[in-house]
């Protein structure tokens, strides 16, 4: 693993029971996240990237178990080390939480707790990890308020997250999860639950704070638009395996799997992508459209040249990659 | 993580089964009560004797001893008991029963014994286990008119648990009527049931209690003294079951699937019977199963008191109000097994309680993704 | 405007705000829909977007009665002649629901875990058009193959189905009295994309086939370009812009709908995001 690489992921496997048996989440994934980058992780329901990010900071619980695959984790200037080899109660995890690692839920509002200030969580996340007394938390937790976009943030302090819009209480999740300047954001889908307008400002914020912190981010979504408008490279997963990867240019604009284009074919209201006409016989491109029956699922990844993988046989990419 | 491919096809009914059935204890606890509740359904064969029969022989007895090995003809497969030798302690004057090993009595399974009226329908002897008309069995001991507590024990458990049964079915009635009322109707209805709720609720339980059975008229027939302190201790839990029911009703109101039948044209009635009741009733259930056991406690202390249910009815509450002092502790311990018999089954209800609480809703984190 | 089957008028939505306390009274009420009015012809798709809280919700359940309008009219063409939805007890209303029915958003939580598909899908007709259990299986049946399900899924519960399925299973239920009129609220908007291409198609091909006439709620504007002809612009509780989808979305004349089209993530990662700012078009920041 080199210095470049900020994490990788090899072979993880994630497994859940239930009364009628076990099902496989993920089956065996990889992938290597670069250093100040962002990664992000497409996929529909069911398709493993959520469980994914869970993984990467041990939170998975039962009836979920991770199974095989090791995470390597390397914090600048500190040596590699597998999170999947912590002990579950050691100091080296609570520091990874939080400090190290920093993760975005898709909810603001149970990330957040209704019965203490804005101020006091931030500042909590503060005080956490970093040996700092309260007044100079306060400080630095409100100028991480305005740092997030928040006006008035030294009165925005003592509010409660209910006095707070949907948006602005995601820039304040934002906010504590860039507090203590973590080395890698996860972000697990932070704008799902938005306005679309919202969904924009915060896209722009998390994409500027990541320049401004030189940061790397792990961004899982459904949405490919917001894909193409944060990553720098693009995992594609489909019922816990996956099928592409490669840079935002390559997967969204040359993709090779036939899933991957299914996904942009299903993509309505795109001009140039398919015609837009109102003669009643409008269709949407749909998977299986571009897939037919085939599970290409099982394939194993092969890569390519140009450092994109994807899932498919050699006799299928040539093709694919035919103008 | 969803598993829908595993899921198909199976029915909700054996969803929520595989869940119960993790609850080891649960179950455990399900098949312990079916067990009980049979063998109080079926107490005339199960037990002995009647349960006012009196053995003149045995006051204040000690549970017998079940003994399958002979000192003269060794192991055997059929038990049996020794009869009683009675001493009176000169210095005490206290009963001091020990095993007259020249009387030994072999225990009959299935064999006849004391004749009874099965369910008052027709005449039998034939009980579970008896011995021969010349001795006697009493496996939990007698009581201080030579009674067998054992099959007193199982003529008291026909009327604490049908007792409790009866008791939270009218509970059920009561409350999902009412609470459903409230929830469905809401405004000015609603208002006054919950005020009124709030009202009964805030009154003592057990002085209420005392008060209501107190006044039960005297000269009512045992029959009518029960399902009195049925309507009474009704009268006070079909508060708490309101409750949850106008809230469960509030909730679902706005559900879509009930939205939707509404847009669908569909009546009150349909809309009750159809979508809302079939959506809580685990739940109803579940609440009703820990409301058992507050019944039967209930009648135990009313009983216990002297204010429930009286002789000649046996329940498990009049067997205890012998147990009222404390020489009973150091003496006759044995007057205590009906309380055991409480505590165990009020145990157990509440661990299937649990149990099904938890199964009740088969989609409960089956769904998120 | 020959054949126009929906015409609203002025139409508001009030919902009371309600004082804590022992003593609930009215304090104050929230204004949900504003002196709305617009039109809808027979065969169309008409599209509503806006944000959370712009009122699309309320007004479309205020039309279907859901939920009761406070003031205004909704001039209905029935079967029956012209009916004014507003003024009608939901008695009065219980005939029409034949002719105007809903598909709702979540499709886990439309559809009563309880009930096996076949009687969810014959519900309407339970209600509506009393025949023998035979009669109504096939109709059920004839539905199902309709939105491409199979006939087997009528002893099958909800929960043996996905998302998606689960959502024909709901426009079955809508469908199979053949209304006139079908709101859909955000029916698409829980779907994975690969799936909600496949209800859209669905949707589509229904309509071309039964004659159907579409509102369509939703907060996607590249569902709405894509599905509708004409498309109002909801923003808190008035239409601020309404006309055929293209003038629409390439021509927005209201500086909301600018706002709303820049904030639309262009599937180009070339094409970098560059929402408006709320300040600059003269909006209220939220």
């Amino acid at each position: 693993m080199s210095q470049e690489q900020i994490l990788s992921i090899n072979n993880l496997t994630v497994e859940f029971g239930s009364e009628l048996g076990t099902q496989t989440a993920l089956h065996g994934i990889s992938f290597v996240m670069q250093r100040g980058r962002t990664t992000a992780i497409v996929g529909e329901s069911g398709s493993g990237k959520s469980v994914t990010a869970y993984s990467t900071l041990r939170l998975i619980e039962a009836p979920g178990r991770i199974t095989a695959g090791e995470i390597l984790f390397r914090p600048t200037g500190l040596p590699v080390f597998d999170i999947l080899a912590l002990r579950p109660d050691s100091d080296a995890l609570y520091n990874l939480r939080g400090n190290q690692i920093a993760m975005i839920f898709q909810e603001p509002m149970t990330a957040l707790s209704p019965v203490h200030t804005i101020g006091n969580q931030v500042m909590e996340a503060i005080l956490t990890h970093r040996p700092v007394g309260k007044a100079e938390a306060f400080m630095q937790a409100t100028d991480m308020l305005r740092r997030v976009g928040i006006n008035n943030a030294a009165e925005r302090m003592h509010q409660y997250p209910f006095e707070f819009s949907g948006g602005m209480r995601q820039r304040v999740v934002i906010a504590m999860a860039l507090v203590c300047q973590p080395e890698l954001l996860i972000c697990d889908e932070p704008t799902t639950a938005l306005d679309v307008t919202i969904q924009a400002e915060i896209l722009a914020l998390i994409r500027d704070l990541k320049d401004e912190f030189n940061s790397s981010v792990l961004f899982i979504t459904h949405d490919l638009g917001v894909v193409a408008q944060i990553a720098d490279d693009v995992v594609v997963m489909h019922q816990g395996r996956i099928l592409e990867s490669g840079s935002v240019r390559q997967v969204l604009k040359s993709p090779l799997h036939p899933y991957t284009r299914g996904l942009l074919g299903a993509m309505p209201g795109l001009p140039g992508l398919q015609p837009r006409r109102h003669d009643k016989a409008r269709r949407l491109a749909t998977v299986n459209d571009s897939q037919g029956t085939t599970d290409f699922g099982q394939h194993p990844l092969i890569s390519l040249n140009d450092g994109r993988r994807v899932a498919l046989p050699q006799a299928k990419i040539d093709e694919a990659l035919k103008p | 993580m969803s598993s829908p491919q595993l899921l198909q096809d199976v029915s909700s009914a054996r969803l929520t089964w595989l869940r119960f059935k993790r609850h080891r204890l649960a179950l455990a606890s399900g098949i312990f009560l079916v067990v009980i509740y049979l063998t109080a359904g079926f107490c005339e064969f199960f037990a002995v004797y009647e349960p006012n029969s009196r053995n003149p022989r045995a006051i204040y007895a000690p549970p017998q001893q079940v003994h399958f090995i002979d000192p003269v003809e060794g192991f055997q497969l059929r038990p049996f008991v020794y009869g009683y030798h009675l001493t009176i302690n000169p210095d005490t004057w206290v009963r001091e029963y020990t095993e007259d090993h020249s009387q030994k009595f072999p225990l009959q399974f299935f064999a006849p014994g004391e004749a009874y009226q099965f369910w008052n329908l027709f005449g039998a002897s034939r009980h579970f286990v008896t011995v021969p008309d010349t001795g006697y069995l009493h496996l939990f001991g007698t009581d201080k008119l030579g009674r067998d507590i054992f099959s007193r024990v199982l003529y008291g458990a026909r009327i604490s648990l049908s007792l409790g049964l009866l008791g939270v079915a009218l509970t059920i009635v009561l409350g999902v009527l009412i609470g459903g009322l409230a929830g469905y109707l809401g405004g000015m209805v609603d208002n006054v049931i919950q005020r009124t709720i709030e009202v009964l609720q805030s009154i003592p339980t057990l002085p209420l209690w005392m008060a209501l059975s107190a006044a039960l008229p005297p000269h009512w027939s045992p029959l009518g003294v029960y399902f009195g302190i049925i309507v009474i201790l009704s009268f006070i839990q079909w508060t708490g079951l309101a409750r949850v029911v106008r809230g469960r009703f509030l909730a679902l109101r706005e559900e879509d699937f009930v939205v939707a039948a509404r847009l669908l044209g569909a009546g009150r009635l349909r809309i009750i019977f159809r979508h809302l009741l079939p959506s809580f009733m685990s739940h109803i259930i579940t609440t009703a199963t820990l409301a058992i056991p507050g019944m039967i406690l209930a009648e135990t202390a009313l009983s216990f008191l002297g204010v429930g249910l009286r002789a000649p009815i046996v329940s498990w509450g009049v067997l205890l109000q012998q147990a009222q002092n404390f020489q009973v502790i150091i003496l006759t311990p044995w007057l205590l097994i009906p309380g055991v018999f409480v505590v165990l089954v009020v145990i157990a209800f509440n661990l299937l309680g649990d149990g099904m609480r938890d199964a009740a809703d088969p989609y409960g984190g089956s769904n998120s993704a | 405007m020959s054949d126009e089957l929906l015409r609203v008028n002025q139409l508001n939505v009030r919902f009371p705000v309600m004082s804590r306390g022992l003593l609930r009274r009215q304090t104050s009420d929230f204004h949900a829909v504003k002196d709305l009015s617009f039109h809808l012809n027979r065969g169309e798709t008409l599209g509503i977007v806006g944000e959370s809280g712009s009122g699309k919700t309320s007004l479309v359940r205020a039309l279907i009665r859901a939920i009761k309008p406070s003031s205004g009219s909704a001039v209905f063409n029935s079967s029956q002649g012209q009916v004014d939805l507003c003024q009608l007890s939901d008695k009065q209303l219980v005939p029409l629901r034949t002719q105007m029915q809903m598909i709702f958003q979540d499709p886990f939580a439309s559809l009563n875990p309880r009930m096996k598909v076949g009687e969810i899908i014959a519900e309407p007709l339970a209600i509506h058009a009393p025949a023998s259990r035979a009669e109504h299986r096939g109709r059920v049946i004839e539905m199902l193959g309709r939105v491409g399900l199979e006939a087997s899924a009528i002893q099958r519960f909800p929960h043996a189905f996905s998302g998606g399925q689960r959502q024909r299973i709901g426009i079955a239920r809508a469908l199979i009295m053949q209304p006139a009129l079908v709101v859909c609220d955000e029916a698409v908007s829980a779907l994975d994309v690969s799936v909600q291409a496949q209800v859209l198609n669905l949707l589509a091909d229904l309509q071309a086939e039964l004659g159907l006439t579409y509102i369509f709620v939703s907060h996607d504007l590249n569902v709405v370009r894509h599905f509708c002809e004409r498309a109002l612009v909801m923003y808190r509780g008035e239409v601020v812009e309404e006309g055929a989808v293209d003038d629409l979305f390439d021509r927005p004349q209201h500086n909301y709908t600018r706002l709303l089209l820049s904030a639309i993530p262009s599937i180009d990662p070339d094409v970098r995001l560059a929402p408006l700012s709320r300040a600059s078009l003269g909006l209220p920041i939220e």
